[in-house]
């Protein structure tokens, strides 16, 4: 092999280009297995070790009302109790330096910072809450721009005070500000009484029950616990339940993962098939020298070792580029996504098993990939590998060809024709340099269709929510008084109110399990309300006739988790009392299982006879004339105003306005979807890289013909454009065949996409202008893959050409 | 004049070459027997496309003959494997292209080594120092370590036949080696084929060269896959 490693030398180094192309094809797909890999494992890594730390509370429940630390000791002796901690968020009325305006913002209470048992909080700089000293969660004082020393103006019963932030906080469970959460703020207990919180009491119960842990245990573990509270006339809004070993943020990122490890392992795919491409020209190319060496005495084995030693040094160039960017990019967008569930991402970190799949992928697959080109060249015969007959044949053997002959015969000029002809000349590498921009314009399409589809159901789902604002209140109140109230505020039409209670449901000995994360809650609504109506899939919603009726309408997924038809009954306890209830229907639920409460509804007629509870308010419901953001921010801001002006505390998580709930919903799947355009576009990269790769090494392998063409009165423009054409057809044939594939694709991919990654059900859409963006960007790339190849082409002299 | 008695280098019975063309069977080569000795210097001619590089390819064994036998210094070509027989060729026959078919990448001087390389019989620290001795006989000591594009086409076939003559092989065997020079540097390749057969090569060549047939031992005329005349100046002793 001696000499031949100045012949492997020289053919790397020579024809720089394709050596180029070879190598940023594979690092490409070698970065997005690392990158995507790495991000995979870092992200999970990183939340179930965050998680952990943080103490997590197996149950965690969300009081209607204060509960008396009295309580403390009673819950601690039911069953399965190991320990309990408390805390108490509260609604609250803030002023940031420099505002005018006041917002609804958590302040939390901790009873000792220094001796919390779970779901701790981390202080991060500065001190923990103490006196008029309060803490600033990290979101919170990133996306306000606040920091140690700032002073708030909060509105206490007493009036306004100012407060002082003396430390900046982690707490594992807040929403992200820019996905609508609130601004969070962290105070010492000696602050209570002055927001009204009375001394020696809490809002939220942290549990853990005694180990082993299990879902069934931590389940009847809630349940008694919520019944021992019912029976001391505390309800219970929100129950979450929280694995200890994996956060809870974990079924989110699953889809996500699986789809994203499909993606790696795609675009290393693709990689390859421009890899096999590349070389069988590189192959094709070098015929002659391969019947020479054969000729010389050159075995198969050492010619195809050779060229194997060529594609081997190229995948380590490859992997040696791509390897520390991709970690790298592994470490920041993981850092990116971690950041949203508030998670610290801590020092730059690998993933062990990202390295080891670059290294094999990145050095195995190319060798793969190559390997049936560079064994057909290598086994070529001498006779084959020397014969040099004119300037090559091939076309016009087959029907096929000659159909694209008479189609270019007939509609385009002689030279044209030849680009079109000389497109379908080598039918297998058209075949591949075209999957890879056919599969980059299918994804493109099915991605747009995907977004498309977010659209149409977020839209949807609005215009089943015939209410411009729902109004949560921290604590149930008049309905007569809210009535006046919200209707005392201009432009509002119409009010309706509904309850929300605990509720507990069972079929047969079996507790009902909910697809919701934070459990299910029994939304009471009137029978024949206008205000509201979701997508029924099975059986029927709420009628008329149903006032003081026992029927129920579940979500279709918890439905079908538990076995339940249309038509069972159902055991539901309510407050103190159990009944039976009839199940006439069930919804789907848009959120699927995201963080948030899962609504059962029923009659809020039959509710209030049971319960006894005649005029309380949970929500009013509020519809109005509201066109625009800006019309809805200024109908809450009055409502917000005159709810306050009239002692009426609004509760911040349950309060929606509808144009900016929709907002915040698709704020949500930006990040997401963004990633999955950005690959498409890195797939569509690849495209017209391979489109540049095959265009220039059709440019050597004709490089007599365009001598011939020259010498016969083809000017350098004329040849330009027969390149520059044959890159515009390839692309426009990869549209069009594109198209039709992501149109029957889109639907059922953009559904589990939409299933697996987004949580959510869509209403399809296919995406009609989006085929026309491809085409578009199509166009452009081939065009740029084009203009290189076609220059040289046309710069070669006749002298070039023919003496090759 | 008179070859003392030697043995036959090779010998072509009854070989026929079939090529499948346009759906019909192309009979290329029509019942050739020949046996070449050795140390002749055999010109192939003929008008193109009579069968001349098809009767080259056969004695390489870059080519099978559809009927009939092929032995070339003792070989039967036709009974070798594919890898046999490029095993074979490196040691046994010395091949001079008429596009000289130098590997661009490779100087002059890699281009001599490599077949030796293939070969692997002489140590690697000789390989080196024979192509420069190689080179040298040929004229081309001081052009040794220039690319093939750096050279003229004379020099390249000069490096070429350096190149045949690598592993020292008996038989050389080339097809129109001066048809792509101009008259003078013909005339320098010329010298050195005369060079080669003084030394006792057997060279079988294809040319269309009057003055390189006319130094050859004996003019085989090939016409229509015939051997039409067969002309050995050396014949009838």
């Amino acid at each position: 092999m001696h000499t031949l490693w100045n012949k492997i030398w020289a053919d790397l180094w020579l024809v720089k280009a394709r050596t180029a192309l070879a190598i940023s094809s594979i690092a490409a797909g070698v970065f997005c297995v690392g990158t995507l890999f790495g991000m995979i494992d870092l992200q999970l890594a990183k939340m179930d070790a965050a998680h952990r730390q943080s103490q997590p509370s197996h149950i965690n429940l969300i009081l209607g009302n204060s509960a008396d630390n009295s309580l403390l000791g009673k819950i601690e002796a039911v069953e399965g109790v190991a320990g309990i901690d408390t805390m108490t968020p509260l609604t609250v009325r803030y002023r940031l330096p420099g505002q005018s305006d006041w917002n609804m913002g958590t302040l939390i209470i901790r009873p000792d910072y220094s001796a919390q048992q779970f779901d701790r909080t981390t202080l991060l700089a500065g001190s923990w809450p103490s006196g008029k000293h309060i803490a600033v969660e990290r979101l919170s004082a990133d996306y306000a721009g606040l920091r140690i020393g700032d002073r708030v103006e909060v509105e206490t019963l007493n009036g306004t005070q100012a407060l002082t932030l003396g430390g900046i906080v982690r707490h594992p469970f807040v929403k992200p500000p820019n996905f609508g959460g609130q601004l969070h703020f962290f105070a010492a207990s000696a602050l209570a009484a002055e927001f009204g919180q009375p001394a020696d009491t809490f809002r939220q119960a942290l549990v853990n029950i005694t180990l082993p842990y299990s879902t069934d245990r931590v389940r009847a573990v809630a349940k008694d616990i919520r019944v021992l509270l019912a029976e001391h006339k505390i309800g219970v809004n929100v129950t979450l339940l929280q694995d200890p070993d994996k956060h809870w943020g974990r079924p989110i990122f699953a889809g996500i993962n699986g789809v994203l490890q499909i993606m790696a392992l795609a675009s290393l795919a693709l990689a390859c098939v421009l890899i096999f491409n590349t070389l069988s020209a590189h192959i094709t190319q070098q015929t002659d020298q391969i019947g020479v060496m054969k000729a010389l005495g050159g075995s198969t084995i050492t010619i195809a070792k050779l060229y194997l030693t060529e594609t081997l040094l190229m995948a380590t160039a490859a992997v040696a580029l791509a390897v520390p960017p991709s970690l790298a990019a592994a470490h920041f967008s993981s850092c990116g996504l971690l950041n949203l569930f508030n998670i610290d991402c801590g020092v730059f970190d690998i993933s062990n098993r990202a390295v080891a799949f670059m290294l094999l992928g990145g050095l195995l697959a190319p060798l793969l990939a190559a390997l049936v080109p560079i064994l057909r060249g290598a086994s070529m015969t001498v006779r084959v590998a020397i014969a040099s007959y004119g300037l090559g044949s091939g076309f016009g053997a087959r029907r096929f060809d000659r159909w694209v002959e008479r189609i270019g015969a007939r509609f385009l000029p002689t030279l044209y024709a030849a680009a079109l002809g000389n497109l379908f000349r080598r039918k297998g590498r058209l075949l591949l340099t075209q999957s890879v921009l056919i599969i980059a314009g299918a994804m493109f399409l099915i991605l747009m269709s995907l977004i498309a589809s977010v659209n149409l159901t977020l839209d949807n789902e609005m215009a089943r929510s015939r209410y411009a604002v729902r109004l949560g209140f921290a604590n149930d109140q008049s309905e007569q008084k809210v009535t006046e109230v919200a209707m005392s505020v201009a432009g509002s039409r119409r009010v309706e109110i509904w309850q929300r209670l605990p509720i507990d449901i069972s079929k047969g000995d079996a507790a009902l399990r909910q697809q919701g994360s934070l459990g299910a809650q029994l939304f009471a609504l009137p029978a024949a309300t206008a205000m509201y109506r979701p997508l029924i899939e099975q059986g029927r919603w709420l009628e008329a006739a149903d006032a003081g009726r026992r029927v129920l309408v579940l979500s279709a997924d918890t439905a079908a988790l538990n076995g339940i038809e249309v038509g069972d009954t159902v055991d539901v306890r309510l407050e103190t009392s159990t009944q039976k209830w009839k199940v006439i229907g069930f919804y789907r639920w848009l959120a699927g299982s995201n963080y948030t409460v899962e609504p059962v509804y029923a009659p809020m007629e039959t509710v209030r006879d049971i319960t006894g509870r005649g005029e309380a308010a949970s929500f009013a419901l509020l519809d109005a004339p509201i066109g625009t953001l800006a019309e809805e921010a200024d109908y809450v801001r009055a409502l917000k105003q005159k709810f306050e002006d009239n002692h009426i505390k609004l509760d911040v998580y349950t309060t929606q306005a509808r144009l900016e709930q929709r907002r915040f919903a698709r704020n949500q799947f930006n990040p997401l979807i963004g990633t999955l355009l950005g690959l498409a576009s890195m797939i569509a990269a690849v495209g017209g890289i391979g489109l540049s790769g095959t265009l220039s090494i059709g440019v050597l392998q004709r490089i007599r013909e365009i001598g011939v063409l020259r010498a016969i009165g083809a000017s350098s423009k004329a040849i330009f454009r027969l390149f520059l054409l044959e890159g515009l057809l390839h692309g426009i044939v990869a549209w069009a065949l594109s198209v039709p594939l992501a149109f029957f694709a889109a639907e059922p991919i953009a559904g589990e996409l939409g299933k697996t990654m987004l949580g959510m059900q869509l209403d399809y859409a296919f995406d009609l202008v989006a085929v026309v963006y491809w085409l578009v960007i199509v166009i452009a790339l081939s065009w740029l893959a084009s203009s290189w190849p076609a220059h040289k082409a046309a710069n070669l002299t006749i002298r070039e050409s023919l003496g090759h | 004049m008179c070859l003392p008695a030697m043995k036959k280098i090779i010998e072509l019975k009854n070989v026929y070459k079939d090529y499948p063309q346009a759906g019909t069977i192309q009979t290329v080569l029509h019942d050739i027997t020949l046996d070449i000795l050795a140390g002749e210097f055999v010109a192939i001619v003929g008008p193109s496309g009579n069968g001349k590089s098809t009767l080259l390819n056969l004695l390489t064994g870059i080519d099978h003959p559809t009927r009939g036998e092929v032995i070339v210094d003792g070989a039967r070509l036709q009974k070798m494997s594919g890898e046999k027989l490029t095993s074979w060729r490196g040691g046994h026959v010395g091949i001079v292209f008429q596009f000289f078919q130098l590997l661009p990448a490779l100087t002059l001087l890699q281009n001599v080594i490599l077949p030796m390389d293939f070969h692997a019989v002489l140590p690697k620290r000789q390989r080196r120092q024979r192509a420069m001795q190689l080179l040298e006989r040929v004229g081309l000591a001081e052009e040794a370590e220039r690319l093939p594009s750096q050279v003229s086409g004379g020099q390249q076939q000069r490096a070429a036949i350096a190149r045949a003559l690598a592993n020292d092989p008996p038989l050389i065997v080339a097809d129109e080696p001066t048809g792509n020079l101009d008259a003078a540097t013909a005339a320098s390749v010329f010298e050195l084929f005369a060079h080669l057969r003084d030394q006792g090569k057997t060279l079988v060549m294809v040319t269309h060269n009057e003055e390189l047939a006319d130094a050859a031992t004996r003019k085989l005329e090939i016409r229509s896959g015939r051997i039409h005349a067969d002309d050995s100046r050396l014949s009838g002793c």
